[in-house]
C-alpha cells in the first residue's frame, strides 16, 4: 500500500522519504527467496602463480560464494596435497581488508593523496595520456612497460599485450633472477632443462648447490629424503648454513662466489683418479679434451681450497663420492648464479656433470630449471600494433618495441631521449621494491609524467605511482599456469567472483580498447570481448594437449596433468646447441665475449672502504615483495633482521638486538642486528621482503652490476645480487 | 535497554508527532551516515549537508546531549573551501578505503573475526538477515556485505517499515519490524561500532572525522525513545 507522503508522515515537513518509498542504495530486493541455509561446500582448481619453483596444484573451498580455505591438490604428484606456509596464507590475502579495492588516483604523485576513480574514469585518464603522448612523440615508445614476474599465469601475459596492440613501445627486458644460469645451460647444453625433480627419488647421491629448498621448493623435500632413505647422500654446498643446509648430510660453507673453484677442484681430483666417463663425455660433448687439458694445466687441489675455504680433505671426499656413487644429481640454485662469473660457475658444474656421465640420466642431471612445458598460445599476448605504428628500429633493421634493460631498469630509462620515456605501465613488479639501487629508482619515477601500477597491495610502486588499477588474485581469475621446475601443468579456476572492483590484466585490456578505440578509432587492436575462461581456454594448443594427453583444457578441471616426457632431460642426446653436442667449448660463448672453455674467472673482491658483503637472499615468509605483509606472516617475523657473525659483530662493536647501519655509496639501511654462526664472518644476511607499512627495503645498497651471463637467452645479463660490499656501524 | 514490547507500547502511547518524528530523524540519520560512507570521500560536498541536518534534527528531539558538539563540528565544516575538503576526501581515503592498507576499515568481520578479515563468518551472518527480509546487498560477492553503510541502510530500512506499519495500525507488524530492528543492532552493529569508532578516533586528527564517529555510535544504539 502506497501513502501519500501526507498521510504516512503526518505532515511533517522535516522527515525524508517514508518506509514506503524506501529508496535502496546499496540493499535490493532478491529476486529468490529467502534462504537461510548454508549452501554446499563447492571446490575448485587453482594454481599458485608465484614465482616459486613449486608451482602448486590447489584446492579452494568455496561457500556462499566465500573461499573458506586452500589446499593442495592431492592430484598433483610433485605437490601432493600440500602447500607451503605462504600457500597457506591465501585466504588471508584475498580478504585482507588492505587490499587495493578500486581504482585510485594520486595527486601529486607520492603525496599520498589518493582519490577514488571510476573504472571508466581511470580508463579515460589513461587513454587519453597514451594518445597525447603518442600525438607529442609521433610514436607510442614514451610508454614504457615493465612486468615479471608477479603471477606467472599464461593469460597474464595479456599485460604484454596491452601494450602490443597500442604500439610499439619501450619493453623493460631480462630477467632479475636466473639469466646468468640459463645461458650457461644454453652455451652448454642448448637451453636450460632439467630432470623431472620427482625423479630425484633415483639420485644416489645428491649435490644442491646454493639451493635452500626447505625455503624456497619445499615439495623437493619429499623426493630428495625419499632418495635418502634409500641411501643417498645430501650434500649442500652454500655460503649461509641455510635450514636446507642444516638436514644435510654435509653442509660445506663454501666463499662465496666460487662454487666454480670448488667444481674445479673437484673434477682435477676426479680426472687424477680417472673417475672421468670418457665415453659419455667425448662422446656427447665438443671440447672435453680441451677442458681436461686446462684442468691439468691450471687447476690444483691447493688452489681451490684456498679460493673456497673448503678443506682439501672435504674436496676429495665429494670428489669421490659424486664420481663413483651414480646416478648422481646436482641441484643448481638461482642465489649462486648472481655474481659477476655466476654463470661461468654454472657452466663449470655443468662441466662436472658431463665429465662424470651424469648428464641424460635418471636420477642425475644438473639441474637448474627448464621452461618445456610452456608451449602455450599466448594468445593474449600476441597483437599487432595499429595500423602506421611508428616503432624503434633495432639493430637489425627492423622496426619493434624499443628494448631497455630490465637489470638496470632506473637507468636505462632515464638514458632514453629520442624520444624520452615519460609514462610506465606496471604490472605484476614491484621496482620500487625488488629492483637494484632504490634511490635511482625513486629518482626516476619521480622523473616520469605519468605512472600506472596494477596491483593488489599497496607496496613501494604503488606509492609511486598516479594511478593504481586493482589486481585480481589467481582465486578470482582464469589461467593455466606451467612450473620451472617439475612437469605439471594445471588450470586455474575463477574461485570466487572478483573482490570490491578488481580486475585481471586481461580485463583491463579490453577496457582500454574500448577506451581509446573510443577516443581515437583504430587506436588500439586489443579485442574487447570474452569471458575470463574464454581467454584462458585460446592458451591451449594442439602441443599443449598432445604434451598432456587431452583433448580439451576443460580435462585439467579433473587434476592437472604432468607432461608426457622422459624423466631424465636430454636422454635422448639431442642437444640444442649448434653442434648438437654438449659445448664444453663453446664458440657463441667466445662470441659473445665469454671465455670458450668452463674455466676459472675472478670473483668479484670486496673493496677497502666496504669490506662486507651483503646477502640479500630470499626470505621463509614471503616471495620477493608478496605475502611478508600478511597479518600472519608480520606477527611470525615482524620486523626484518640482519644475521652477523658473532666475530664480525665484535669488531664493530654490535650487540644482538642493536640497531645496525647497513651502508656503502649507494645507499643505506637501518636493520636489527642477530648475531648467529649461521654465516660467515665475511658476510652478512638480510632477507629481501617487503614489511607492512616498512619502507625497508636491500635494494637501497645494491648497485646494479651485472652478472656475467643472460644477454643470449634472456635478452639481457642479470643482476649480480650477491656482490654487494658495505660496512656496518652501530646506528 | 528497553524491551520490544514496551517500546511499542510507548511508540503507540506517544503516537503523536513527536514520536514519529524522532524515528523519522533516526531513520534520516542512518541514511545520511549509510550515504556519507557509501558515496566516499570524493561526495563529502554533498553527502556532509545531509548528515548535518540529521545528525542536527536528532539532537533537537531529545537527542544525546554529547553530540551536540559533534554536531556542532560538522557544521562547521559545511562550507569548507574546495581545499579543505580535498584535504577531507584524501583523509576519508586513508581511513576508509586506501589504496594503502586503511585505517578503519569500514566493514564489521575485520573488528569481529577472530582472523580480522573480511568475508567472515560475520560477514555471512548479515547477508542472511538480509535475505530474512528479502534483501541482499547489490555487490554480493564483491563488496563484504557486513560494509557499515550497507548495514545502516538496512537499519533505516527495518526502522521505516516498523513507521509505515505503524502508521497503517500494523502493530504486530511494527513490533517484528522493530524487533529485527534490535536484534540485527544487537548482534551486529552494536557489537563493532565502538572498535570501528576508536579506529577513527585513533587514526585521524581531523576533528571531523572524531566527529563522525561519535554520531555513528551514538546514531546506532537500539534504544533511542526514551
Ligand atoms: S609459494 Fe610456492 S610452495 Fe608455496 S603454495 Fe605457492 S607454489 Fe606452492
Amino acid at each position: 500500500m502506497k501513502l501519500s507522503r501526507r498521510q504516512f508522515i503526518g505532515g511533517t515537513a522535516a522527515a525524508a522519504a517514508g518506509a514506503a518509498l524506501f529508496n535502496f542504495n546499496l540493499l535490493t530486493k532478491s529476486v529468490t527467496a529467502a534462504d537461510d541455509s548454508l549452501e554446499e561446500m563447492k571446490t575448485f582448481r587453482n594454481v599458485c602463480p608465484r614465482n616459486c619453483y613449486d608451482t602448486c596444484g590447489q584446492i579452494s573451498y568455496v561457500q556462499n560464494g566465500i573461499l573458506k580455505k586452500v589446499e593442495g591438490d592431492p592430484k598433483h604428484g610433485y605437490t601432493n596435497g600440500k602447500l607451503c606456509l605462504k600457500g597457506y596464507t591465501y585466504t588471508r590475502r584475498v580478504y585482507s581488508p588492505d587490499r587495493v579495492k578500486y581504482p585510485m588516483k594520486q595527486t601529486p604523485r607520492g603525496s599520498g593523496n589518493w582519490t577514488r576513480i571510476s573504472w571508466d574514469e581511470a580508463m579515460d585518464t589513461i587513454a587519453k595520456k597514451i594518445l597525447e603522448l603518442k600525438s607529442r612523440y609521433g610514436s607510442t615508445l614514451p610508454i614504457c612497460f615493465n612486468k615479471y614476474s608477479g603471477n606467472f599465469g599464461i593469460v597474464h601475459y595479456g599485460a604484454e599485450g596491452t601494450m602490443s596492440s597500442i604500439g610499439y613501445t619501450t619493453r623493460a627486458l631480462g630477467t632479475p633472477c636466473w639469466p646468468a644460469g640459463i645461458d650457461a645451460q644454453t652455451y652448454d647444453f642448448g637451453t636450460l632443462y632439467s630432470n623431472d625433480p620427482e625423479d630425484m627419488v633415483n639420485a644416489k647421491y645428491l649435490i644442491l648447490w646454493g639451493q635452500n629448498a626447505a625455503w624456497t621448493a619445499i615439495h623437493t623435500l619429499p623426493f630428495i629424503n625419499k632418495a635418502r632413505e634409500r641411501g643417498a647422500k645430501l650434500v649442500v654446498i652454500d655460503p649461509v648454513l641455510t635450514s636446507t643446509a642444516s638436514k644435510a648430510d654435509l653442509y660445506i660453507q663454501i666463499n662465496s662466489s666460487t662454487d666454480g673453484a670448488l667444481a674445479l677442484g673437484m673434477a682435477r681430483y676426479i680426472l687424477d683418479n680417472n673417475w672421468v666417463d670418457w665415453d659419455y663425455a667425448r662422446n656427447n660433448s665438443v671440447g672435453f679434451d680441451e677442458w681436461v687439458d686446462y684442468l691439468k694445466t691450471n687447476i690444483t687441489l691447493d688452489w681451490a681450497s684456498e679460493k673456497t675455504g673448503v678443506p682439501q680433505d672435504i674436496i676429495r671426499e665429494i670428489a669421490r663420492e659424486y664420481a663413483t656413487t651414480k646416478p648422481a644429481s646436482m641441484w643448481v640454485g638461482y642465489g649462486m648464479q648472481r655474481h659477476i662469473n655466476g654463470g661461468q660457475n654454472v657452466r663449470i658444474i655443468d662441466a662436472l656433470g658431463v665429465m662424470t656421465g651424469n648428464v641424460g640420466k635418471s636420477g642425475g642431471g644438473v639441474n637448474y630449471g627448464h621452461l618445456e612445458t610452456w608451449g602455450f598460445s599466448y594468445n593474449a599476448m600476441v597483437n599487432p600494433a595499429p595500423k602506421g605504428s611508428k616503432g624503434f628500429i633495432g639493430p637489425d633493421g627492423k622496426e619493434g618495441d624499443r628494448n631497455i634493460n630490465m637489470n638496470n631498469f632506473a637507468h636505462d630509462v632515464m638514458a632514453q631521449n629520442d624520444p624520452p620515456v615519460k609514462m610506465l605501465w606496471l604490472a605484476c613488479r614491484n621496482p620500487g621494491s625488488q629492483d637494484p639501487d632504490t634511490n635511482a629508482i625513486e629518482k626516476m619515477f619521480a622523473a616520469m609524467e605519468f605512472v600506472v601500477t596494477v596491483d593488489s597491495f599497496f607496496n613501494k610502486t604503488v606509492q609511486m605511482s598516479d594511478i593504481v588499477l586493482p589486481a585480481t588474485t589467481h582465486f578470482e581469475d582464469w589461467d593455466v599456469m606451467a612450473s620451472y621446475w617439475h612437469y605439471w601443468i594445471g588450470i586455474n579456476q575463477r574461485a570466487i567472483d572478483p573482490l570490491y572492483e578488481s580486475k585481471s590484466d586481461v580485463e583491463i585490456a579490453m577496457l582500454l580498447s574500448e577506451k581509446m578505440n573510443a577516443l581515437e578509432p583504430g587506436s588500439c587492436t586489443f579485442p574487447t570481448s570474452g569471458t575470463p575462461e574464454e581467454w584462458a581456454a585460446k592458451e591451449f594448443n594442439p602441443g599443449i594437449h598432445s604434451l598432456l594427453g587431452i583433448s580439451d583444457y576443460r580435462e585439467l578441471i579433473e587434476g592437472p596433468r604432468k607432461a608426457k616426457m622422459t624423466p631424465a632431460s636430454w636422454a635422448d642426446g639431442k642437444f640444442r646447441t649448434p653442434s648438437k653436442k654438449i659445448e664444453i667449448h663453446s664458440d657463441l660463448a667466445e662470441k659473445n665475449g665469454l671465455p670458450a672453455l668452463p674455466v676459472w674467472v675472478e670473483d668479484m673482491k670486496a673493496p677497502e672502504k666496504y669490506p662486507i658483503r651483503l646477502f640479500t637472499p630470499h626470505p621463509q615468509h614471503g616471495l620477493h615483495s608478496q605475502f611478508q605483509n600478511l597479518d600472519w606472516m608480520m606477527t611470525a617475523n615482524p620486523e626484518p633482521k640482519v644475521e652477523i657473525h658473532p666475530v664480525l659483530a665484535a669488531k664493530y662493536g654490535i650487540s644482538e638486538g642493536d640497531k645496525v647501519k647497513i651502508y656503502n655509496d649507494l645507499g643505506s639501511i637501518i636493520v636489527k642486528a642477530h648475531l648467529t654462526r649461521t654465516t660467515s664472518p665475511e658476510v652478512i644476511v638480510s632477507y629481501e621482503a617487503w614489511y607492512k607499512d616498512s619502507n625497508f627495503n636491500v635494494n637501497y645498497t645494491l648497485k646494479a652490476t651485472p652478472s656475467d651471463m643472460g644477454k643470449q637467452a634472456t635478452g639481457n645479463n642479470g643482476v649480480a645480487f650477491h656482490d654487494n660490499f658495505v660496512t656496518i656501524e652501530k646506528a | 535497554m528497553v524491551q520490544t514490547k514496551g517500546e511499542v507500547f510507548l511508540m503507540r502511547e506517544c503516537a503523536e508527532q513527536r514520536t514519529l518524528e524522532k524515528y523519522q530523524a533516526k531513520i534520516n540519520l542512518l541514511l545520511a551516515l549509510s550515504r556519507f560512507f557509501d558515496q566516499g570521500g570524493e561526495q563529502l560536498p554533498k553527502t556532509l549537508e545531509p548528515l548535518n541536518k540529521a545528525a542536527a534534527v536528532l539532537v533537537q528531539s531529545e537527542g544525546p546531549k554529547e553530540l551536540e558538539s559533534a554536531v556542532k563540528i560538522l557544521e562547521e565544516y559545511l562550507n569548507s573551501s574546495p581545499e579543505v575538503y580535498q584535504a577531507l576526501t584524501y583523509e576519508f581515503n586513508r581511513l576508509f578505503v586506501g589504496p594503502a592498507a586503511p585505517k578503519a576499515p569500514p566493514y564489521e568481520s575485520v573488528y569481529r573475526s577472530a582472523e580480522g578479515l573480511v568475508m567472515q563468518e560475520q560477514t555471512l551472518a548479515v547477508r542472511k538477515m538480509y535475505l530474512r527480509e528479502g534483501l541482499h546487498s547489490q555487490e554480493q560477492g564483491h563488496e563484504p556485505d557486513d560494509f557499515i553503510g550497507t548495514e545502516l541502510e538496512f537499519m533505516a530500512y527495518l526502522l521505516s517499515r516498523a513507521l509505515s506499519s505503524q502508521q497503517e495500525q500494523n502493530l504486530s507488524a511494527a513490533q517484528y519490524y522493530l524487533e529485527l530492528h534490535r536484534e540485527f543492532c544487537s548482534k551486529h552493529m552494536e557489537q563493532w561500532v565502538e572498535a570501528f569508532a576508536q579506529a577513527i578516533g585513533r587514526s585521524t586528527d581531523y576533528p571531523l572525522f572524531t566527529a563522525l564517529s561519535k554520531i555513528l555510535v551514538a546514531g546506532t544504539q537500539s534504544s533511542f525513545c526514551k
